[in-house]
């Protein structure tokens, strides 16, 4: 009897165990619906790692809210999905809250994604093999710059520190390159010499 | 990270033309703001927790870059981060200087303020 006893309390403890770490893992889930939930928009770009991070980490959860977020392109859709609340929170580039200012658009900004540093890797790119080493060398070259404003600024303050004039360069405007393939491919084919990226 | 495809060599970074560049923040709507502040402050304490950890845990961070960017492991492991020593705050002066550089290459035409669009109080 006593051997009977014996093997069924540990399966009785085991049992409640179980139990008791299945109600902790409902509740634990329960909690996180229950969260409040800010729907964030964002990009495919790597100045959003504070939200992946902050999502795959649970930063969020265990600061009391829950992020959901949902890949929207351009600034225009963004911000029309946070003034119709469809969407809570969006990332914007600071040449449009400059403009976002100037429209008096019911808008803040609550936090920057930081600032470059040395080690930053983005900015004008050249050809490997092309003979351009300094900015003054970017006279007469063909500098490919999507419609973006930040973009054209870099290239003109560049082009100033080359002591170089704009219009002794060739600025191509217009081409979408958001990828670095499509960076690639434009510099491979020798029809621009500058990128930037 | 283009040049690590081997196709290309950097010129210049936006930080040697602009040492400090920021290019991008995050916003809510002021509807929302007045509604929901309690919200917003947590999402910031999370955020802020995000840039500690970046900061700490760098090699760990990275891992979550390609399963959002669809970048390589191998970019994610090497690509430049930015420096989020600020927690999310950037001076106006340090801002602005963009701004003066836009207005200064005609591509904005007036020299318009943050003070009544960026607001740090939600931040802890």
């Amino acid at each position: 009897m006593k051997r009977f006893i014996g093997f069924r309390k540990p399966a009785a403890c085991a049992l409640l165990a179980g139990f008791a770490l299945m109600l902790l893992a409902g509740a634990a889930c329960t909690r996180n619906k229950e969260l409040p939930v800010v729907r964030l928009a964002y990009t495919r770009s790597i100045d959003d790692l504070p939200f992946f991070v902050g999502m795959e980490e649970k930063l969020f959860e265990r600061e009391g809210v829950r992020v959901e977020m949902t890949r929207l392109t351009g600034n225009t859709s963004a911000l029309a999905g946070v003034m119709r609340n469809d969407i809570q929170a969006a990332v914007i580039g600071l040449p449009q809250v400059y403009s976002a200012a100037g429209q008096s658009i019911p808008i803040k900004v609550v936090a920057w994604l930081g600032r470059t540093h040395p080690g930053t890797h983005c900015g004008l790119h050249v050809r490997k093999d092309a003979p351009i080493y300094d900015l003054e060398d970017l006279r007469g070259k063909r500098i490919a710059v999507s419609g973006d404003v930040s973009s054209r600024m870099v290239v003109y303050q560049a082009l100033e520190q080359g002591g170089v004039a704009a219009e002794d360069a060739q600025i191509i405007l217009g081409l979408e390159m958001s990828e670095p393939m499509q960076h690639e491919a434009v510099l491979k084919t020798g029809k621009v010499d500058v990128v930037i990226a | 990270m283009l040049e690590s495809h081997g196709v290309s060599r950097m010129l210049r970074s936006f930080n040697d033309i602009l040492p400090g560049y920021v290019f991008t923040g995050v916003y809510f709507s002021d509807r929302y703001l007045a509604s929901h502040a309690r919200e917003v402050r947590a999402f910031l304490r999370g955020l802020v927790r995000s840039f500690e950890f970046i900061k700490t845990n760098e090699a760990a961070a990275r891992r979550h870059i390609p399963k959002y960017t669809g970048v390589s492991d191998d970019v994610a492991r090497k690509c430049a981060l930015r420096d989020l020593s600020g927690g999310g705050r950037e001076p106006f002066e340090m801002l602005d200087r963009q701004r003066d550089l836009l207005v200064k290459h005609g591509l904005f035409k007036n020299k318009e303020t943050l003070k009544g669009i960026v607001d740090y109080q939600y931040l802890p």
